[in-house]
């Protein structure tokens, strides 16, 4: 079950932002793609799941994802957690979660993941009837993550999962999807500007600048590269 | 708001919750029951009148209300419901309640046909599609006298009350089985949107409104959704011009003009946007101030002061008040009366449960667990140890 991408071009109309891409998710792995402000990240993220156009080829499972639309792109298993947590505010907790699987018809299985995901979070369980929008940053990424687990995914990306949380939140957060990962066994693509934490889950990491793969490695190698060290871990 | 002052604390579920929904629900059914004995003839019509806008605005509300797409042609959905069966009557000879699916069809293929081009576009855009709808349909009427009668009117539109029912016997009878048909349709489409909100769809089309691409890379129809809800709100709002039809009997291209669609958004903001209630106060608030303002001014100015109260209300609701009478309301009895949800989030009892107990769970069961209204979500649900996603030690408190 490995996400291939192959010469991968995407963009918004006027010329690609992300551009030749090529990269490959094995099974079971986390792999993190490091850049920069507008170093193309959220549009290869986005190029992914179908929301803009874009051309080359994407393997997964035995489909090519380039073809496919979105919503048949997460019935595939290939599920994102958006930039911004993507919290549906006027959903309560429950219909959040409840809406993370709408793909799936196995309503009592849903039930128990439902309860699963409370037990693993149960600050969402103590709000479950309120509405997300109320909700902190930090529980509104904990929803997020535990309503993309919901559709039961193959391999969860996530964008920027960072963005906005303390430095505490941010080592909790990651803590938390490094225990997904070796629970479940879940593959994950991680986009991330923080280095340091997200060099420290993952296996292999790819670095993007200006839309195009500008260097690749496994996590040892790229925390002692001099270009990831100057521009990422500043030291 | 914090309130200082108790209030009475109602659990979910409990059997004074359930006793209060029966005894709302009975009220409900008194009241419809016995109006038609209290009321003059001409107020029954008028409440009829006033459930018919009603009707529509469930219908815009699930489009704009939920889905969040503003409809600026709604007035013809209505219109195109109302011609429909005013020809097969009339011209054509067709029992009326046989007109009724035809026109729910009829205009769920056309709203879902405008919806289309409506797709992509976004924003402002949507509602200049509707816009035109809007504007087209009374022209069209008006053009194709032939087969609607054109600007002289569709007269003689009707639906008798079955007669071997003495209560429809009477020299009120039309009027009683209007209020009736109308009433009825108006539970039912209700309950309709009731159900489709709190659906897997109802939740999609939601999230769409919230957050498109959240909503998207969840695995929501966008096109599909969106075409659907706007199918689905103009299949409401066409019943409701059908039922016009039979209870009002004249039907005129002006009937159906924008200004109309503007009542219905109105009615649709002052009861409450996305609210379920909201629609039945709104459509009888749209439908009396034009009535009281006609009252108090006598006829001349009477539509102006209709429109002048009318956007004074929406001011003020704008404001002060963004969830409309409804929310009104459940501000008000929030005041004496407090609902507690199913899961304990004061009592705290719920945080101690289920991780902290994975990590204490050889040692004995914690003593203080108690639940106040004994149902404890996570227990029994789960065989203990393989299959949790995440194990305690490892699950962060974010």
């Amino acid at each position: 079950m490995t996400l291939q991408l192959e010469n991968v071009f995407a963009g918004y109309g006027a010329g690609d932002v992300v551009r030749d891409v090529s990269l490959e998710v094995n099974e079971g792995e986390i792999v993190v793609i490091l850049g920069a402000n507008g170093a193309g990240k959220t549009t290869l993220m986005r190029a992914i799941s179908g929301l803009i156009s874009r051309r080359g080829r994407i393997a997964f499972d035995g489909d090519d994802l380039v073809r496919l639309s979105p919503d048949k792109i997460v019935r595939n298993g290939v599920v994102q957690v958006p930039q911004g947590r993507g919290t549906i505010v006027d959903l309560t907790v429950e219909e959040n979660l409840r809406a993370g699987a709408l793909a799936r018809r196995d309503r009592s299985a849903v039930n128990r993941d439902l309860e699963r995901w409370y037990e693993a979070y149960p600050r969402l369980a103590e709000r479950r009837k309120q509405k997300a929008g109320l909700l902190s940053g930090g529980e509104q990424q904990m929803l997020a993550v535990s309503r993309a687990m919901m559709s039961r995914p193959k391999i969860l990306l996530c964008d920027e999962p960072s963005l906005g949380l303390s430095p505490k939140l941010v080592q909790d957060l990651f803590d938390s999807l490094k225990s997904i990962n070796n629970e479940w066994g879940m593959a994950m693509l991680i986009v991330e500007q923080n280095a340091a934490i997200a060099l420290s889950i993952a296996a292999r990491g790819y670095l993007l600048e200006v839309g195009e793969i500008a260097g690749a490695g496994d996590t040892a190698y790229l925390s002692e590269s001099d270009a990831v060290r100057a521009a990422y871990l500043g030291y | 708001m914090r309130l200082t002052h108790r209030r009475i604390a109602i659990l979910e579920g409990s059997p004074v919750h359930i006793g209060l929904r029966v005894f709302r629900a009975a009220a409900i059914v008194a009241v419809v029951v016995c109006l038609p004995s209290v009321f003059a003839p001409f107020r029954i019509t008028q409440v009829t009148g006033a459930c018919t806008y009603a009707i529509v605005i469930v219908g815009l509300n699930l489009l704009s209300g939920f889905g969040g797409q503003i409809s600026l042609g709604h007035a013809a959905f209505f219109g195109l419901g109302a011609y429909t069966t005013g020809i097969l009557t009339v011209d054509h000879g067709m029992p009326p309640l046989l007109t009724f699916p035809i026109s729910i069809v009829l205009a769920f293929v056309v709203g879902a046909i405008v919806a289309l081009p409506a797709l992509r576009l976004r924003g402002i855009y949507v509602a200049l599609v509707t816009l035109a709808v809007g504007l087209i349909f009374p022209a069209l009427v008006s053009r194709f006298d032939s087969l609607t009668h054109g600007p002289a009117g569709l007269f003689g539109v009707s639906y008798d009350p079955p007669h071997s029912l003495s209560y429809f016997g009477g020299f009120n009878g039309a009027t009683l089985w209007h209020y009736w048909l109308v009433v009825l349709a108006l539970g039912l489409v209700c309950l309709v949107a009731r159900n489709l909100v709190r659906s897997r769809f109802g939740r999609a089309v939601v999230a769409l409104r919230d957050n498109e691409s959240a909503a998207v890379v969840m695995g929501v129809r966008r096109t599909a959704s969106r075409a659907l809800i706007f199918g689905i709100s103009a299949a409401i709002a066409a019943l409701a011009g059908s039922l016009f039809a039979v209870t009002n009997g004249i039907l005129t291209p002006d009937s159906f003009s924008l200004l109309l669609t503007l009542y219905f958004l109105a009615g649709m903001v002052i009861g409450g946007t996305a609210t379920l209630w909201g629609p039945i106060y709104g459509g009888f608030i749209v439908y009396f101030v034009p009535v009281w303002a006609t009252d108090l001014s006598g006829l001349h100015s009477g539509t102006n002061l209709a429109g002048v109260f009318l956007g004074v209300i929406i001011i003020v609701i704008t404001f002060a008040l963004r969830t409309g009478v409804q929310g009104l309301l459940h501000s008000v009895t929030g005041l004496a009366f407090e609902l507690r949800p199913r899961t304990p989030s004061a009592s705290g009892a719920f945080r101690k449960s289920r991780v902290d107990r994975a990590a204490h769970e050889d040692r004995a069961a914690p003593a203080d667990e108690t639940i106040a209204n004994g149902r404890d979500p996570g227990s029994g649900d789960l065989p203990d140890g393989a299959t949790r996603p995440v194990r305690s030690d490892a699950t962060p408190r974010l």
